[in-house]
């Protein structure tokens, strides 16, 4: 159980996790920015073996299916993919390398990925951005980094035991005196995250109410993860959705871009499983 | 070409969620005929989802696709089209990151109905012990949509 009052141990545990990928928080400072340029982000990737690595293996993918030789230039396999993918890139990649700490590291890392591709193709449908959308989505479990490197045994019991009722919020409060969005919330604002990010962290379990269109998003992307069963896993469950946050994003379950929605969820993240991403 | 064929051991596959160990173990417990009766089976898509990264030369559309420089529309492919390595490297380059294409092969029934039973039975335990109100349209949805 943490201490009655948690802002002071904010900064013991943030010091006592890894440290937050320094690309990620300049790749959000020029998120907002629509003339941020691929010139700009391959910049700040280079330097980063693994981001640049991945930047040349997708542009390489494309120039063998085209009988070409692979690119070793960043910048030149960046214009051949594009400032998007190069974007999902950098965060995935640098996101990766933050949460993949032990073994609930990498699922908390798939799940995360898992919410944001449909968080990205929820935001598609509804006017929000998707570019936001898909770094929420990596960023919105944050705080269950923090439980499962503190402890990680009485993080996996209360987890174990939700898998039962769904109510995680209320077994981490129990073990730990407060839960992971709080948890989240504190470490984003602790490293200087964007507010919507902050705010998203902290409400993404809300079940009854809505504080943004992007929070909207996240709520319903974290629950369609779970339907579409993405990562698979036998605790995947769904007990209650945010009906505010559908009906304010003006989305609907049946509709045939909705369905098509599905397929695509799917699709997009058992690719980067197989791609070894995921 | 379908999702089924491209993942076929996903239906027994499990993850440990805080192992993060792919687990394969037993199939999901055979379902009860009364609950495969409950919805009338719904037809192949003839078509499947597959990330742009995925595609190969030769596949061919099955939704209409559209590309954006911007806000302007600088790529479209209607229904039919035949994709190709270069139509390939302009769907990655635009930021199209999923295209709907056609099935090379369709299943037979017999397989196509099992996997419809074993996919209800598996969205059955996630919407357990019965869909929440807030719940059901979702759960009709995934039901109407058929095996992913």
């Amino acid at each position: 159980m943490l201490g009655s009052n948690i802002l002071d141990e904010v900064p013991k545990l943030a010091a006592a996790l890894p440290p937050f990928p320094s690309i990620v928080l300049q790749l959000l400072d020029r998120l907002r920015d629509e003339d941020s340029s691929l010139d700009v982000l391959v910049r700040l990737a280079r330097n980063d073996p693994v981001i640049s690595s991945n930047i040349l293996a997708s542009a390489n993918h494309i120039r063998r299916l085209r009988l070409q030789s692979d690119l070793a230039d960043p910048f030149a396999a960046a214009s051949l993919i594009g400032l998007n993918r190069v974007r999902n890139i950098v965060v995935a990649a640098g996101m990766h390398q933050f949460l993949e700490n032990g073994k609930g590291g990498a699922f908390l890392f798939r799940h995360s990925q898992a919410v944001a591709i449909v968080a990205q193709e929820l935001a598609a449908l509804s006017g929000v951005s998707s570019e936001m959308a898909y770094v929420a989505g990596i960023l919105h479990d944050i705080g269950q980094l923090c439980f499962h490197i503190l402890d990680e045994q009485a993080f996996r019991e209360a987890y174990e035991s939700s898998s039962v009722d769904g109510n995680l919020i209320e077994r981490e409060v129990e073990t730990f005196g407060l839960d992971h969005c709080r948890m989240g919330a504190l470490l984003a604002e602790h490293w200087e995250l964007p507010e919507e990010f902050v705010s998203v962290i902290l409400t993404h379990h809300d079940e009854m109410t809505v504080t943004s269109r992007l929070q909207a998003t996240i709520c319903l992307a974290e629950t369609l993860a779970r339907a579409l069963d993405i990562p698979p896993s036998p605790k995947n469950r769904v007990t209650k959705i945010n009906a505010a946050a559908l009906e304010s994003l003006n989305l609907r379950w049946d509709s045939p871009d909705m369905l098509d929605c599905f397929g695509r969820c799917h699709a997009r993240f058992h690719q980067l499983c197989d791609d070894g991403h995921g | 070409m379908t999702i089924q064929e491209n993942h076929p051991t996903e239906a027994n596959m499990e993850v440990d969620s805080l192992d993060g160990e792919l687990v394969f173990g037993p199939a999901i417990s055979a379902p009860k005929a009364e609950q495969a009766q409950q919805t009338q089976l719904p037809a192949p898509r003839g078509h499947s989802w597959q990330a742009t990264m995925d595609l190969e030369p030769g596949m061919i559309i099955a939704r209409p696709v559209t590309g954006t420089t911007g806000s302007r529309v600088t790529m479209h492919l209607a229904i039919g089209s035949g994709i190709t390595a270069d139509t390939i490297t302009q769907l990655i380059n635009k930021g199209v990151e999923c295209v709907a294409v056609m099935d090379g092969t369709s299943l037979p029934p017999e397989i196509h109905a099992s996997n419809v039973t074993r996919y209800e039975t598996r969205l059955r335990e996630i919407f357990a012990p019965v869909p929440d109100s807030s719940c059901r349209p979702l759960f009709d949805a995934l039901i109407k949509y058929g095996p992913l």
